[in-house]
C-alpha cells in the first residue's frame, strides 16, 4: 500500500463512503450544489466543505455536483469565465480600490447623517419589506426573517433561480400589442384572458375572455392534447364573458381551450387556429393543498407566496403577488427585476 | 402556405427541451457510474429515471409556458438524485463489524479488511490536519484543480497549492506513523 501517490490517496478517500449513511446534520443537496458553484457566501461554503471532510455521503454528493457541472452550460463556464483574460493582481487591486473608495464613501455618509447603522445579515443584500417580515434579496438568493422551513426555502430558491436564469417566456394578456392569443376572423378580433400559460389550483377553473362587439353568444371548448385533442368539456352558449367548468377537470393534466363567438356574419374563434394555443395545467391535489397551506402560513408575504406560486407553475398568481411585492418596494431594482420574465410578448408556447 | 412562426418556435422549444433532458439523462447516469460505489451503480438506471422524471414533471406542470435553462434543470435533477441516494443509503442494511470482511465480487477478505483499515486511517489522519490545510487537501482529493481550490477557499492559487502540499505532507506523516508506508 502506498500513500505517496496522491491519486491512490484520493481513491482511498473516495472509497471511504461505500457503506456510509447520511447524518442528521447533512446539508440540503441544493446547498452543496450552490457551494460547488461558488453561489454561497464564503462562510457557508467553508461550513459545507468542513462537513464533507467528515461525511463521506456529502463528499460523494459534492463529487456528483462536480461531475454534473460539466453538462450544465452555466456550470461548465464558471471556472474559466471568472478570471478570463484578467490577471489575479488586477482583480485584487480592483477589489482593494473598491474597498477603499467604498469605505471612504460609507464613512462620509455615516458622518453626514450620524444615523445608527442597522446591521444586515449580508452586506450586499437589499433589505426589503415582505408583509410583516423582511427579506434580504441578493444576486444569490433570498434570506428571510423569520427563517423559512427548509422545504419552502428550497422551493423559493428554486423558483428564484428559474426566474433569474431561465429564459422565461410568459404569455401576454390579450390587448397587449404583439400578444399571441388574439383571435381573428373577418377583421374582428377578441382574445382569451385566463387561464393561459399557467397551472391552476382549482379543478373547475373560471375561463375569461374579452368581449367581441356584435357577438350574440359565446361557447367554450376544452380539449386535452395528450389525448389527441379529445374534447373534454363544452359550455352552453352564454352572453357572459366568463364560464366555470361544470364538472371538475382531471388533476395533473394539461388542457387547451378556445372560445367561439357567434356573430351575425358567422363565428370568430379565440385564439384563432393559426395562433398559439391557450394552454393550462390543473395542479395535482397534493400541490394545490400545499399552496393552500402556504397561503395561510405566509399571509401577506408577497415575495414568499409569489415564488411558491412560480415554483408550482401558477404563473398568473405568481405575477400578482410579485407585482404587489414590487409595489411595496417601489424603489428597489432587485424587486423590479423579478417581474422581467413576465414582460414582453409571448415567444414560445408549445 | 408558410408555417406560422409561433408553431415553428413551439416545435423548436420542444426539440430543445427533448435534447436537454436527453443530455441530462446521459450525464446523470455517467455521474452515478463514475462516483458512486458499486451497489449504487447497479441502480444507476433507476436513479437516473427518478431524477429526470421529477424534472420532466416540473416542466410539464408549467404547461409548456416556461423554457427552463440547463442550469435550472441540472440543479433540480441533482437535488432529486442526492435525496434518492441518501434514502437508499439509509435503507441499506449496513453490515455489522464482523461482516465488513465478507467478500463481494470475489475480493479477498483480508484485503478488504486492510482496505477498510486504510480508509479509517486516512479519515483519522485527515481529521488531525489543521483546518485550513484540511479543507485544501479534502478539495484536492475530491478532484479539484489548484485554481478551483483557490476559488472555493477564496485565496490565491499559490496559497492553495501550499496548503495542499503541506496538508498532504501532514497526512503522509500521520499514515507513516500508523504503519501505512510505501
Amino acid at each position: 500500500v502506498t500513500h505517496e501517490d496522491p491519486s491512490r490517496l484520493a481513491r482511498a478517500f473516495r472509497d471511504a463512503g461505500v457503506d456510509a449513511r447520511p447524518r442528521e446534520d447533512c446539508p440540503d443537496p441544493d446547498r452543496i450544489w450552490a457551494a460547488v458553484r461558488l453561489e454561497l457566501p464564503l462562510d457557508e461554503r467553508l461550513a459545507i466543505i468542513d462537513h464533507t471532510s467528515t461525511c463521506p455521503v456529502c463528499a460523494e454528493a459534492w463529487r456528483i455536483a462536480m461531475a454534473l457541472r460539466q453538462g450544465d452550460a452555466g456550470g461548465r463556464a464558471w471556472w474559466t469565465r471568472r478570471h478570463a483574460g484578467v490577471p489575479e493582481w488586477a482583480l485584487a487591486a480592483a477589489a482593494a480600490l473598491l474597498l477603499v473608495v467604498g469605505g471612504a464613501f460609507a464613512l462620509h455618509l455615516w458622518q453626514r447623517t450620524n444615523d445608527p447603522v442597522i446591521p444586515t445579515p449580508r452586506a450586499t443584500a437589499a433589505a426589503l419589506k415582505d408583509g410583516k417580515g423582511r427579506v434580504f434579496l441578493n444576486a444569490k438568493g433570498v434570506e428571510s426573517l423569520p427563517a423559512l422551513p427548509q422545504e419552502d426555502r428550497r422551493r423559493i430558491e428554486s423558483a428564484l433561480l428559474a426566474l433569474r436564469l431561465a429564459a422565461s417566456r410568459i404569455s401576454t394578456e390579450p390587448g397587449v400589442p404583439g400578444g399571441a392569443l388574439m383571435g381573428t376572423g373577418g377583421g374582428e378580433r377578441f382574445g382569451v384572458v385566463a387561464p393561459v400559460g399557467t397551472a391552476v389550483e382549482s379543478d373547475r377553473p373560471t375561463f375569461r375572455w374579452q368581449p367581441l362587439k356584435g357577438a350574440r353568444g359565446y361557447r367554450v371548448f376544452v380539449s386535452e392534447p395528450a389525448a389527441g385533442y379529445r374534447e373534454v368539456r363544452e359550455s352552453p352558449e352564454t352572453q357572459a364573458t366568463t364560464w366555470n367548468a361544470s364538472e371538475p377537470l382531471a388533476r395533473g393534466h394539461t388542457y387547451v381551450w378556445q372560445v367561439v363567438a357567434r356573430t351575425r356574419t358567422g363565428e370568430v374563434k379565440a385564439p384563432a387556429p393559426d395562433e398559439p394555443e391557450a394552454r393550462f395545467n390543473v395542479l395535482e391535489q397534493e400541490r394545490a393543498d400545499a399552496l393552500a397551506q402556504a397561503r395561510e402560513r405566509y399571509a401577506g408575504r408577497r415575495l414568499v407566496l409569489g415564488l411558491l406560486y412560480y415554483d408550482a407553475g401558477v404563473i398568473d398568481r405568481a405575477r400578482e403577488e410579485l407585482e404587489a411585492f414590487v409595489a411595496d418596494n417601489p424603489t428597489s431594482p432587485e424587486a423590479r427585476s423579478l417581474l422581467e420574465p413576465f414582460q414582453g410578448p409571448a415567444r414560445r408556447l408549445p | 402556405v408558410a408555417k406560422a412562426p409561433s408553431v415553428e418556435s413551439a416545435a423548436d422549444a420542444r426539440a430543445d427541451a427533448d435534447d436537454l433532458v436527453e443530455r441530462l439523462r446521459e450525464d446523470v447516469a455517467r455521474a452515478v457510474r463514475n462516483v458512486c460505489p458499486d451497489w449504487l451503480v447497479d441502480a444507476a438506471d433507476d436513479l437516473t429515471q427518478i431524477a429526470t422524471a421529477r424534472v420532466l414533471d416540473r416542466i410539464r406542470a408549467t404547461a409548456g409556458t416556461v423554457t427552463f435553462s440547463a442550469g435550472y434543470v441540472y440543479r433540480a435533477a441533482y437535488s432529486v438524485l442526492i435525496d434518492e441516494i441518501r434514502k437508499r443509503r439509509r435503507l441499506r442494511e449496513v453490515p455489522i463489524a464482523s461482516d465488513l470482511v465478507v467478500p463481494s465480487g470475489g475480493a479477498d477478505p483480508e484485503r478488504q479488511a486492510t482496505g477498510r483499515a486504510i480508509r479509517e486511517a486516512i479519515a483519522d489522519c485527515l481529521s488531525r490536519v489543521i483546518l485550513s490545510r484540511r479543507r485544501a487537501v479534502m478539495l484536492y482529493l475530491q478532484g479539484h484543480s489548484f485554481a478551483e481550490i483557490a476559488d472555493l477557499l477564496s485565496c490565491a492559487k499559490k496559497k492553495a497549492e501550499n496548503l495542499v502540499y503541506r496538508g498532504l505532507a501532514d497526512v503522509r506523516a500521520c499514515l507513516t506513523a500508523k504503519g501505512i508506508a510505501p
